[in-house]
C-alpha cells in the first residue's frame, strides 16, 4: 500500500501544473487584449407642469371672502389678500411667475381693468428653498373699490358670483411657460351707503316765516344704487326746556330746487323713516368725477309764537338699496 | 349644534351692509320784542290805580307798579322788568333821588307757566319818602305830575317801554318836634337860660311852624298860681347868639347849654316872642323840603321868667306846634 502513494502524487503535480498553465495563459490572453477608455451617461427629464395647490383670500378685516363675501368698505378700498402654495415637479425654482385675478364669473378677466368687475395682480413667491425643494409660497394684495359689483340675494347681479384665479407660470423655454390654475368662488355683497353733509344749518328765521332752502348733497359711497330713509330723532328742542318745540314736521324736504313749501314736498316724521326717493346712482367707473350724486332740498319753517334760542335735532338717513 | 353653525354661516354669508347718517339740525329763532300789555300805578299788590297819593310823615310808603307783559318768543324770554317812578316834567331820563326820581328793578315775572306760555305779570315795589315832591294844588309843582315808566327787557335785550297814567302825591306838611322843653329848677325872679327845641320837617312841604301855648304853665302844688304863658318867650338863634354865639350850631352837642350873664338873659328875654295862652306865634323862619331824613331841621330856642312871687311845684303847659305849607 506504501508503493502506490508516489502515483498519486505524480497525477495530482501534473494536474496542478496543468491547471497553473493554464491560469497564465489566461491572463496573459487577458493582457493582451485590455486597454484603457471612458463611458458618458445622459438622461433627459421631461418638464412637468405647476400646479396652484391652495387658494385663500381674506379682506383687509381678515374676513374669509370665500365664505363671508367681499364687503366694501364704505368710500374705500378693502385690500383683498390671496395667498397660498404653489409646486413644481421640476422643483420650485422652475416657477416663474404667480398671476392673480379676481373677476365678475359671468365677465371674465379683461384685458382693460374695470374696477366694478376685474382687478388683477402678480403675487409675490416666496419659501422656496431650491433643489429638491417643489413647493412655495405666494401672496398678493389687491385693492377693490367701494363700487365693486355685488352678486349677492337681491342684487343686480345676484345670480352671478365672483372668481379668484391664481395661475402659476414656470421658466420652460419657448412655450412662455408651463401653467398650473386654482379658482374660488366667492360672493361681493351689496354696501348702500352715502355720505352728506353732518350737519343742517338754518340760521335765523324769524318767527312763522320760512328759513332758506338748504341743500343737502347725497354722494354714494357704496356699490348699489339707492334711495333713502328719513327719520328724525325728536322735535327740535332748545337747550332751557323753557319754550315751545319746533315740530319735526316743519322741515319740508324737495328733490326739486326752489320748491314751495308744502307742495311737491314731505314732512319729517320722527314716528317713521320715510323713503324719499333721491336716485342716487352707483359709481361705475374709477374717474374722477364719477362719484355719483345727487341734490336735495331742505326748508324750515318757524312757528309764529313761543320759540326762543337755538333749536336742534337730529336726521337719521339711511340708505336703501335701489334695485 | 348643527342648525346653529349652519345659520351662522347663512347670515355670514348674506352680509348686506346699510349704512345711516345722522345730520345735525339747527336753526334759531329769531328773538322778537316783548310787548307790555298794562302798566298799573297802586297803593296796594294788585291794586287799583292810584290817582293821588298821600304820604306818611317821617316814613315812606309803598307804591306797588305792576301789569302784564307778554313776549312773542315765550313768556320765559321776559328777563327784567326796570320801572322808574318820576315827577313827569323831569322825564324818564331824571337823576335818581328821594325827592322826585326813584327807581327799582325786577326780574320776577310770575304766571309765566310752562310753554308756549307768552305771558306774565309783574310787580315792583317803591318806597316813597315822606318828603317826595308833592304835585297836588297850591304846590310848587302844581303844574306836573308824577308818573311810572316800564321797560322790560328780554334775554336778547330787546325791550318794550309803557307809561303808566299819572298821578298826584299830595302836600304833606309836618314837623318833628322834640318833645319836651324843661327849663329846670329856677327861683322866684329868676329868667331862665335859653332852652332849644328842635323843629324836623317831616313832609314834603316847606313850612312855616306856628306855635302856640295852650293856657299857662300851671303848677302841681295847691297853692300856688299858674305862670303866665307870657313869661315864656320865643327865640331865634340869633337872639340867643349872643350869649353863646360859637355855640348856637345846629349840630352842637352842646346847644342846650348856652351860658348867659345875668344881664344877658334879660336882654334875650325882652327880644323874644312872647307866648301868651291860646295865641298863634309863627316862627319866623320856615323849613325847607327836605331831601332826606332829618336833612331839614332848625332850633327854636325858649326863656322863662319866673314871677317874683306866688308860683311853687313843678309848672307845666302843652305848647302845640302846627307846620304850615308855604
Amino acid at each position: 500500500m506504501p508503493e502506490q502513494k508516489p502515483q498519486v502524487s505524480a497525477m495530482t503535480m501534473l494536474s496542478v501544473l496543468f491547471t497553473l498553465i493554464a491560469i497564465v495563459a489566461i491572463i496573459a490572453l487577458v493582457m493582451l487584449k485590455s486597454k484603457a477608455d471612458t463611458a458618458t451617461e445622459e438622461v433627459s427629464v421631461n418638464a412637468a407642469s405647476p400646479a396652484v395647490d391652495t387658494v385663500t383670500i381674506v379682506d383687509q378685516d381678515t374676513i374669509p371672502v370665500d365664505a363671508a363675501g367681499l364687503t366694501p368698505h364704505e368710500g374705500d378700498t378693502n385690500t383683498v389678500t390671496v395667498s397660498g402654495s404653489v409646486s413644481d415637479p421640476n422643483g420650485c425654482s422652475d416657477i416663474d411667475s404667480v398671476a392673480v385675478a379676481l373677476y365678475r364669473t359671468s365677465v371674465g378677466l379683461q384685458e382693460v381693468m374695470q374696477q366694478a368687475d376685474n382687478y388683477a395682480g402678480t403675487a409675490t413667491v416666496s419659501g422656496c428653498t431650491g433643489g429638491d425643494d417643489t413647493t412655495a409660497d405666494y401672496t398678493v394684495n389687491i385693492a377693490t373699490t367701494n363700487f365693486v359689483n355685488p352678486t349677492d340675494p337681491g342684487s343686480p347681479f345676484a345670480t352671478d358670483n365672483w372668481t379668484v384665479s391664481v395661475t402659476s407660470t414656470d421658466k420652460t423655454i419657448g412655450v412662455g411657460g408651463l401653467k398650473g390654475n386654482n379658482t374660488l368662488p366667492f360672493e361681493v355683497n351689496s354696501l348702500s351707503a352715502f355720505t352728506t353733509a353732518e350737519s343742517i344749518d338754518y340760521g335765523t328765521v324769524a318767527l312763522g316765516a320760512d328759513s332758506l332752502e338748504k341743500t343737502v348733497t347725497f354722494t354714494n359711497t357704496g356699490n348699489r344704487a339707492v334711495d333713502t330713509t328719513v327719520r328724525a330723532n325728536n322735535d327740535m328742542t332748545e337747550p332751557t326746556g323753557n319754550f315751545a318745540v319746533i315740530p319735526v314736521g316743519n322741515v319740508h324736504y324737495a328733490i326739486g330746487q326752489n320748491f314751495v313749501y308744502g307742495t311737491a314736498d314731505a314732512a319729517v316724521s320722527k314716528t317713521a323713516a320715510e323713503t324719499f326717493a333721491i336716485g342716487l346712482a352707483k359709481q361705475s367707473l374709477n374717474l374722477p368725477g364719477n362719484v355719483p350724486t345727487v341734490d336735495t332740498y331742505w326748508k324750515l319753517r318757524m312757528p309764529t309764537s313761543g320759540v326762543n334760542g337755538t333749536y336742534s335735532n337730529t336726521l337719521t338717513l339711511t340708505a336703501v338699496a335701489n334695485p | 349644534m348643527t342648525c346653529g353653525v349652519v345659520l351662522s354661516a347663512l347670515l355670514i354669508s348674506f352680509a348686506y351692509s346699510t349704512k345711516a347718517n345722522v345730520i345735525l339740525q339747527q336753526i334759531m329763532a329769531q328773538n322778537e320784542p316783548p310787548v307790555i300789555d298794562n302798566v298799573v300805578v297802586s297803593l296796594s299788590e294788585n291794586g287799583p290805580q292810584v290817582t293821588e297819593m298821600t304820604l306818611t310823615e317821617n316814613t315812606d310808603t309803598n307804591l306797588y307798579v305792576y301789569g302784564s307783559a307778554s313776549d312773542p318768543n315765550g313768556c320765559h324770554d321776559l328777563k327784567r322788568v326796570n320801572v322808574t317812578v318820576y315827577r313827569a316834567d323831569l322825564g324818564a331820563a331824571c337823576e335818581l333821588n328821594d325827592n322826585n326820581c326813584y327807581a327799582t328793578s325786577t326780574q320776577v315775572f310770575a304766571s309765566c307757566s310752562s310753554n308756549p306760555d307768552l305771558g306774565a305779570s309783574f310787580q315792583a315795589v317803591l318806597q316813597i319818602e315822606s318828603f317826595a315832591d308833592p304835585t297836588d294844588a297850591g304846590s310848587p309843582n302844581a303844574a306836573t305830575n308824577w308818573i311810572a315808566r316800564v321797560t322790560i327787557l328780554d334775554q336778547g335785550n330787546l325791550s318794550a317801554t309803557a307809561l303808566s297814567p299819572g298821578f298826584e302825591i299830595n302836600s304833606l306838611a309836618a314837623l318833628g318836634v322834640t318833645p319836651s322843653l324843661d327849663f329846670g329848677e329856677l327861683h322866684l325872679g329868676e329868667t331862665s337860660q335859653p332852652k332849644v327845641i328842635y323843629l324836623t320837617n317831616y313832609g314834603n312841604r316847606s313850612v312855616q311852624p306856628d306855635f302856640v301855648s295852650q293856657g299857662d304853665l300851671a303848677c302841681d302844688s295847691g297853692t300856688s298860681t299858674a305862670i303866665s304863658s307870657s313869661m315864656l318867650h320865643m327865640h331865634t338863634a340869633d337872639q340867643v347868639a349872643v350869649c353863646s354865639p360859637t355855640r348856637g350850631g345846629l349840630t352842637s352837642a352842646n346847644d342846650k347849654l348856652i351860658d348867659c350873664t345875668a344881664e344877658q338873659i334879660q336882654a334875650v328875654w325882652n327880644a323874644g316872642v312872647s307866648m301868651e295862652s291860646d295865641q298863634v306865634r309863627t316862627y319866623e323862619t320856615g323849613l325847607d323840603e327836605a331831601s332826606g331824613y332829618g336833612s331839614s331841621m332848625m332850633p327854636v330856642y325858649f326863656t322863662l321868667k319866673i314871677p317874683g312871687s306866688g308860683v311853687l311845684g313843678s309848672c307845666s303847659t302843652i305848647l302845640r306846634v302846627t307846620a304850615v305849607a308855604r
